[in-house]
């Protein structure tokens, strides 16, 4: 009895291990297409970046090695100050409008009515196109001087857009491109869609007898309820938001203008490095962009221990 | 088989050249005797990118036409592009080794291409494939740089001031003349732009013309000054800058000029373009441009203005494109072939008139079939030969560059945002980054 129990249970195990070997090497094998893809076109090159960013190096002739020189010379470049400022500023203020008008598009299409999953579709739309090159070069059109902007604009009353409307002016085209990103506010919505979705139903009853109001509901109900999912939108979001190139390209002809209102970080670093050859000085930029946007990562992640909720926390 | 065998004798025959030193730079005879040949009927695809609108595509397919009579096998695979992504488009591709095989190549960027290494050396190919019968030796040298052929120019232009005749007859205003000053132009800006007022859109004289670079090579030229030292730095200085910035700051600050705003949004053509404005500057082949995009032929051309107390204008020719192989070619041969008949084919400048400049060849120019456009730069070109006493300054590698910072601050220059001191001082240090390697 005892000797055949132990056979029964060596057995299996040992062939358990040998499965699991197995496994493993199968797992490997039907990695290896993307371990490939991600050694040779993602790690390798990243390394080799970080590599030429000490170095000048022109694309044709071999790299120089030049110490710390493209990162001292980032600081006093009026260029790269100009697209640090223009970036700054699109990720702080585009991208909390950006999720606030999906938020609220998100509660609007959650509401149970009629013909809600055209009006889903409808909503989600312009994020399947937005990123194109299209979207940009009719978004330009629109707000143009004589654009059906500068139309509707003076039709109510409000100042007239002026020659060159909003696409001459240097004051309002990185309020155009924060209109853009605001307005491709998709991907974000559907995912709060399905967060408020998980929101138990039971919490709004309980809390409006209560007698709390709508206001008190989305504060006290929603918004916690929502946080995890909040935070997720809000990191992908302004990471995001930190590579914002196709839009600025198009609507610039690729100069970051006019006078230098839409030269973004990734626009300065590709013209730097294509249109100028410093291929060193593009790969420092790139570098720091790396460490910017992982810093304001880790601190997303710090913060979020304030007031990101998960269910069965103790807060 | 036959393309191996070429291969071998085309890489045997410039490894003898090469060998034999500099002694053939007399011309078509060279130490070794071994012609690079490509016999007219063998097979080979070879890739083609130039710049240009539509017009000149459909031109350019008409012109391959011809070269597939001669060539029957030889597949033109054809790409073209705006100037300005035409450029950022090459620039990627040769950072890849991947430059297609025959360039459009402009004179600002020959140096910069050539000192990388990008083209290839065309001279072992004189012999047979690419004799460019009928193009002077001083046409050539705009393509030469240390000694390497590595550029053909398809034609020259010159520097030139156009007017819209359309726009200047109805606003009842005399048309400007070849011997203007500049104080002159001044005044005549002020008074098309009073009378202009008033019409929709608004009519203006000009966009500001101290806004691109080769304005102030031309002002520069004025004054006997050179642009670029040998070894390709600024031979000018900060005070040129200014002071060529300020000789236009009383039109500027009084709103004189085209509007900034409108021009950018109008970009990448312009106010002459649109029909706004009633001059333009520009190198004279682009009256073609003018004509198709501003829907008018009725422009004409003359000298830009003269400096004050001066009687005659310093001119120069300037290649309005070249043509070159990319050292990375695989098909050298049939890319050599397809260049001597695009510059030296009377039929080629027939197609064409004088929209990629003046043909390189007597027998090109007797062939343009004179269209509007045509007849305007060739009389302007020729009402100009005793002027045309400069060579064009020789542009260095990262001129680009500069080039396209001038119009960066001159757009911050024309918004306000700076003074013309920050302009030049921010201009030097771009132009000591840009130029240093």
């Amino acid at each position: 009895m005892t000797a055949t129990a132990t056979l029964r249970t060596t057995t299996p195990r040992r062939a358990r291990s040998v499965r699991a070997r197995r496994e493993a090497r199968a797992g490997y094998a039907f990695l290896s297409p993307w371990l490939l893809g991600f050694v040779a076109l993602t790690a390798g090159p990243m390394i080799a970046s970080l590599y030429l960013s000490f170095t000048n190096y022109n694309l044709f002739a071999a790299p120089k090695f030049t110490g710390l020189d493209n990162y001292v010379r980032l600081f006093s470049d009026p260029n790269f100050l100009q697209a640090v400022k223009v970036t700054g500023l699109y990720v702080l203020v585009g991208t909390p409008l950006k999720l606030i008008a999906a938020l609220a598009v998100a509660m609007l299409l959650n509401q149970p009515r009629r013909g809600q999953g055209f009006y889903r579709s409808a909503f989600y739309l312009p994020s399947l196109i937005g990123g194109s090159v299209s979207i940009a070069i009719v978004w330009k059109a629109m707000f143009i001087d004589k654009g059906i902007v500068a139309q509707i604009g003076s039709f109510f009353g409000g100042p007239p857009a002026g020659e060159g409307g909003w696409v001459g002016d240097p004051g309002r085209t990185l309020p155009m491109l924060i209109l853009l990103t605001v307005w491709q506010f998709g991907a974000p919505m559907v995912i709060f869609l399905a967060g408020l979705k998980q929101v138990p139903a039971e919490l709004y009853e309980a809390a409006s007898v209560d007698g709390a109001g709508a206001v008190r509901r989305f504060f006290s109900v929603t918004l916690p309820m929502l946080s995890p999912v909040l935070f997720f939108n809000l990191l992908l979001e302004t990471i995001h938001a930190f590579q914002i190139f196709n839009s600025a390209y198009i609507i610039s002809n690729g100069s970051g203008g006019p006078a230098g209102s839409t030269l973004f970080y990734t626009l300065y670093l590709y013209l730097r490095g294509f249109r100028d050859f410093q291929m060193g000085y593009a790969s420092a930029m790139a570098w720091v962009l790396v460490i910017v946007v992982g810093i304001v990562t880790v601190m997303l992640f710090r913060t979020s221990r304030a007031w990101v909720h998960y269910a069965g926390d103790e807060r | 088989m036959s393309r191996r065998i070429a291969t071998v004798v085309a890489i045997a025959a410039a490894a003898a050249l090469a060998l034999a030193g500099c002694s053939g730079s007399g011309g078509g005879t060279s130490g070794s005797g071994e012609k690079i040949t490509f016999d007219k009927d063998t097979k080979a695809k070879i890739s083609f990118s130039w710049w240009g609108n539509d017009d000149r595509a459909a031109r350019f397919e008409k012109a391959i036409a011809g070269f597939n009579k001669e060539y029957p096998n030889v597949e033109v695979v054809r790409n073209f592009n705006a100037w300005g992504d035409y450029w950022t488009a090459r620039n990627t591709e040769a950072a890849g080794h991947s430059l297609p095989d025959v360039v459009m190549m402009d004179a600002g960027y020959l140096g910069e291409y050539s000192s990388k290494g990008l083209l290839l050396d065309l001279t072992p190919y004189r012999d047979n494939l690419l004799p460019l019968k009928g193009v002077t030796n001083n046409v050539l040298g705009s393509g030469t740089v240390d000694g390497k052929l590595q550029s053909v120019p398809l034609g020259t232009n010159a520097w030139s001031m156009m007017y819209n005749k359309d726009v200047l007859d109805k606003l009842g205003i005399a048309y400007p003349t070849a011997d203007m000053t500049w104080d002159e132009l001044d005044a005549f800006i002020k008074k098309v732009d009073a009378a202009g007022a008033s019409s929709d859109p608004k009519i203006y004289g000009a966009e500001d013309y101290t806004g691109g670079f080769p304005n102030f090579i031309y002002h520069l030229m004025q004054k006997k000054n050179p642009v670029f030292t040998k070894d390709g730095q600024p031979a000018f200085t900060k005070k040129d800058v200014t002071s060529y910035l300020d000789s236009a700051s009383g039109l500027r600050k009084a709103g004189e000029f085209y509007p900034i705003d409108r021009s950018i949004s109008l970009s990448p053509s312009g106010g002459f373009l649109a029909g706004e404005t009633a001059i333009w500057f520009n190198f004279s082949t682009t009256v073609l441009q003018a004509m198709t995009d501003a829907g008018t032929q009725n422009i004409g051309m003359v000298t830009p203005p003269l400096d004050d107390g001066k009687k005659s204008h310093i001119l120069a020719p300037k290649p309005s494109m070249l043509l070159s192989v990319s050292a990375n070619s695989k098909q050298p041969q049939a890319a050599a072939a397809f260049v001597n008949y695009l510059v030296t084919s009377p039929d080629v400048a027939k197609i064409f008139g004088t929209s990629l400049g003046t043909p390189a060849t007597q027998a090109g120019r007797d062939a343009v079939d004179q269209q509007p456009a045509d007849t305007v730069n060739l009389d302007y070109l020729d009402s100009i030969k005793k002027q045309l006493t400069a060579s064009y300054p020789i542009l260095p590698a990262g001129y680009g560059t500069v080039e396209a910072k001038w119009s960066d601050l001159h757009q911050q220059l024309q918004y306000g945002q700076i003074t013309t001191k920050q302009f030049a001082d921010e201009f030097f240090s771009e132009m000591s980054m840009a130029l240093g390697s």
